[in-house]
């Protein structure tokens, strides 16, 4: 049901944020761009002069598209379905690779923190759960660039900083997408496995059992924490796109979060020779944007419940 | 206790530490956050400059004083960042304290929220949100525009804080003297007031700073995409030439402006960035040390015991500091030199240096602009080749001087180009070749065409210890690219281009020289290259302006892999350009170029 809901709430920001936006690309701005590209012209045609389209037209023209399967155009006058078949595959294939990265390091190294008791690495922890928490993707990011740039200086011009052209253009931004979540999984696997380390009998029994530490730890403890992994996996998603943001944007990396942003931005103006763009929103790019992240949540939101049935199998039992 | 809470002592410590240095930096750190100087006449020198005895940690990108905007910056910061967290708080402490008493709606809509909000990425929401109504009239002035900016912040994040608290709430509600107290007679906001807030009042102070630490770090993210609380002004930092900077210094936009630098002066967004992780840390254990401090098992008896409830002994010492700190926030506001709405135009900038140059730009009789695929175009092309020929330059690679490049075209199948390569041989014919290299573009083809012919008419005078090659090409550069693959590895490429293309206002007559560097800056060490051409800049009675690689760009986002040539963009039609080229492959002679 709250998982139901949180698929909702995707598509409820969406309308919302296409109607706020829509209705404020419609109120008049003070500055006029003097030079008038045609994109402008039409934006022009639509604020200021000229007949405004009727809003609820429009947004009907494009759901009623969108249920044939057609994502309607641009504002530039691009099919934005094939927009997203250039842009959406590279975004999902750095989420998919950070993701396939942070998952096994992150529970390997929360069973290892979980593993190690005393003085020393209780310190270590704290120290881990504060960098965990200080460290703002942008330095992560300004970090990692740096330490590419000084690579490459060196004179092993293997791992670029930024761009995309080859697949190593990836290594970046996949290493720099899998850090954060990867930190959230160790808290989560680290503070779960003491938490059933602690508690549950079934432990001191195994362990009268002589049985090795160890096994102990990944058999029995990790066992009973796999389904509360996959619950966090959903939200996991949703902390991955957001830094997926900054990650685009920062790495230069043509996703459709960046394709996005670079049509959102003023920066394509203030480049010389770049073409002029005086729209500063797309909502329907946006919307598209929004709805292939919103299916790919709900997709991971399913195998992960599915996956829970399958892991545990009280779960499965409880089921009449 | 007896150990020291070191958390509580190294986070408070730090921020202190950063208020009085910033509040007191006027009185010690004389230089002016808000002065800038994008070229220093005295040393020959561009922003950024490295760090000396005047600015200890250098400046950033067009000239300010770095050090002095980081303290400066931190007044606006920290405010900014009460201002996030209170407005959070003013919406999650109410919602929150009701949801938890009485439930019902009011706890269903923040739990609804709530899920809202932790299901969608907050920051897509806030960038589209500013990014789309901020040009909108209401927002733009300069505390509408922070109230707004921190309402909408305040409202994507106040339901997490919302949530703790109603959880918080609903556990004291089940204690039985709230029973006891309901009996008394206590009316409900009584209950929450005198028995339910004191129990949280300790977990909620340390709550606060850890989301003080979570304002700083979406004040950061927002910067990252040019999205400034204090919003920006544009400022002219060279003649003709201004940039879109942050209002007032605050670690946010100075975050935001430095990320252009990653690239040639990583160090640059390192101390900006890093200060923001430290700060971050700082109120992560201050946050932390409180909760070890104030976190007494909170009884009843405590709680009618002391006035305070759990703030006990040490939470009183902590008040006793907070209150000095807060007085010397307010003492020191008085001296700083932070007013609201100036915006400042130091008179060193107004009163600009002045050269003795020669304009020789008469003007010129309107006619066709030679174009590319033109027969104005093929024509200056052949015209160029002939000249070449007469002042007695030799072809490259052993073909003539005038050939054709065949290119697929738009409109035909085949486009036919006129290409003219040439050289001047050098002594040492083993060291890298200058190449001068021009393209057809959209305007003022004559005078870069011209500007070529004056070049090689002078250089072929010349005793010259490199050889220099000349390319002229009817059409653009990913046409010739396609031929020449190689072009990328030249050392030293001079890519001649008419002043339109690098805009300049007439008004200020055509003084400037433009150069563009893609890997060299003044903060690192100079490259011969970039130092023959500054030498000859400034020899001639110019200022070279360097521009710099930045981030931004696809071109620049495309070749960053790759092998990064500098170009020369030598835009004018003056004789100057011809003396500052010759001068500059004069001086550069047979120094290596690194």
């Amino acid at each position: 049901m709250r998982g139901l809901l949180k698929v909702l709430s995707w598509l409820f920001i969406i309308a919302g944020l296409i109607v706020v936006i829509t209705l404020v690309s419609f109120l008049p701005t003070e500055t006029a761009e003097p030079v008038m590209q045609p994109v402008e012209l039409k934006m022009q045609q639509r604020t200021v002069g000229g007949e405004t389209p009727d809003y609820w037209d429009s947004v009907q023209s494009y759901l009623t598209g969108l249920l044939k399967g057609d994502l309607g155009e641009s504002e530039h006058d691009e099919p934005i379905a094939e927009l997203m078949l250039t842009y959406a595959p590279r975004s999902l294939a750095v989420l998919f690779g950070a993701f396939v990265l942070a998952l096994p390091i992150g529970i390997a190294l929360g069973v290892f923190f979980a593993m190690r008791k005393g003085k020393f690495w209780d310190k270590v922890k704290s120290f881990f759960t504060y960098a965990s928490l200080s460290f703002p993707d942008f330095f992560v990011v300004f970090f990692m660039q740096w330490l590419a740039i000084k690579v490459w200086k060196t004179g092993w011009e293997v791992i670029p900083a930024a761009g995309y052209r080859d697949p190593q253009h990836m290594i970046l931004p996949i290493l720099t997408l899998s850090m954060l979540p990867m930190l959230y999984l160790v808290r989560l696997t680290w503070h779960s496995v003491d938490e059933v380390i602690e508690r549950e009998p079934y432990i001191v029994t195994a362990r009268s059992k002589g049985i090795e530490r160890l096994l102990i730890y990944i058999r029995h403890a990790l066992g009973n924490v796999w389904v509360r992994l996959l619950d966090y996996i959903p939200q996991l998603f949703v902390l991955m796109v957001s830094n997926l943001l900054i990650i685009e944007f920062l790495f230069y990396y043509p996703g459709s979060v960046f394709q996005l942003f670079y049509r959102l931005s003023d920066q394509a103006q203030q480049q010389p020779g770049a073409p002029q763009s005086g729209m500063l929103w797309d909502p329907p790019l946006i919307a598209s944007t929004a709805i292939m992240f919103a299916l790919c949540f709900l997709a991971i939101y399913g195998i992960s419940r599915g996956l829970r049935l399958w892991i545990d199998p009280r779960l499965r039992g409880g089921l009449k | 206790m007896s150990r020291r809470n070191v958390s509580l002592w190294f986070g408070g410590g730090f921020i202190a530490l950063l208020l009085i240095l910033s509040l007191s930096a006027p009185l010690w750190y004389p230089n002016d956050p808000y002065y800038f100087e994008t070229v220093n006449i005295e040393k020959m020198d561009n922003a950024p400059y490295p760090p000396s005895a005047e600015m200890p940690l250098g400046s950033d990108g067009v000239g300010r004083d770095l050090l002095s905007r980081l303290l400066t910056g931190f007044q606006w910061t920290f405010a900014l960042i009460l201002l996030i967290t209170l407005g959070k708080y003013v919406l999650a402490i109410p919602f929150g304290c009701l949801a938890g008493v009485k439930g019902k709606w009011l706890a269903k809509l923040t739990e609804t929220w709530s899920l809202y909000v932790s299901g969608f990425p907050a920051l897509l929401v806030m960038i589209i949100v500013f990014k789309a109504s901020l040009p909108i009239p209401w927002t733009s002035g300069f505390w509408p525009r922070i109230i707004f900016m921190v309402a909408v912040v305040a409202l994507l994040e106040w339901a997490r804080i919302g949530m703790s608290i109603k959880g918080q709430v609903e556990q004291v509600m089940k204690s039985p003297y709230i029973d006891a107290a309901r009996v008394m007679g206590r009316s409900q906001l009584g209950v929450i007031l005198h028995h339910v807030w004191p129990v949280l009042r300790a977990e909620t102070i340390s709550q606060f700073m850890f989301e003080c630490s979570r304002s700083l770090m979406v004040i950061g993210q927002l910067a990252i995409f040019g999205i400034y609380f204090l919003g920006t002004q544009m400022i002219e930092i060279n003649t003709g030439v201004s940039r879109e900077l942050g209002l007032h210094p605050e670690w946010g936009s100075m975050l935001g402006e430095s990320r252009d630098y990653m690239l040639i002066e990583p160090v640059i967004p390192f101390f900006i960035a890093g200060l923001i992780v430290l700060t971050i840390l700082a109120f992560n254990l201050l946050g932390d040390g409180l909760r070890n401090d104030l976190n007494i098992p909170a009884s009843v008896k405590k709680q009618t015991e002391w006035k305070w409830g759990p703030l006990s002994l040490n939470g009183r010492k902590l008040a006793v500091g907070v209150s000095c700190i807060a007085v010397i926030v307010l003492t020191g506001w008085k001296y700083t030199n932070l007013s609201l709405h100036k915006v400042p135009v130091p008179d060193e900038v107004n009163a600009a240096p002045t050269f003795n140059y020669t304009v020789d730009a008469e003007p010129k009789p309107k006619k066709e602009e030679a174009l590319a695929g033109t027969e104005e175009g093929a024509k200056l092309v052949k015209e160029t080749a002939k000249q070449f020929e007469q002042i007695g330059l030799k072809p490259l690679n052993g073909e003539d001087i005038l050939s054709e490049l065949k290119v697929p075209g738009v409109e035909k199948s085949e486009q036919t180009y006129q290409i003219v390569t040439a050289k001047i041989d050098g002594k040492d014919d083993t060291l890298d070749p200058v190449t001068f290299f021009a393209t057809l573009e959209e305007k003022d083809n004559d005078t870069v065409v011209r500007n070529m012919q004056r070049v090689a008419e002078r250089l072929a005078e010349e005793k010259l210890s490199r050889p220099v090659h000349f390319v002229l090409l009817e059409g653009g550069l990913s046409e010739y690219l396609q031929r020449d693959s190689s072009f990328a590895d030249r050392e030293i490429l001079i890519r001649m281009l008419p002043y339109t293309y690098w805009p300049a206002p007439e008004s200020i007559g055509n003084q400037y020289v433009d150069a563009q560097f893609t890997r060299v800056s003044g903060y690192q060490k100079r490259s011969n290259i970039e130092e023959a051409f500054t030498q000859a800049a400034w020899r001639n009675g110019h200022i070279p302006t360097i521009h710099r690689g930045t981030l931004f760009g696809s071109f620049v986002a495309e070749t960053l892999d790759e092998k990064r040539i500098p170009v020369l963009t030598l835009s004018q039609d003056t004789d100057a350009v011809t003396d500052i080229a010759v001068d500059f492959v004069k001086f550069l002679g047979d120094q290596p170029i690194k």
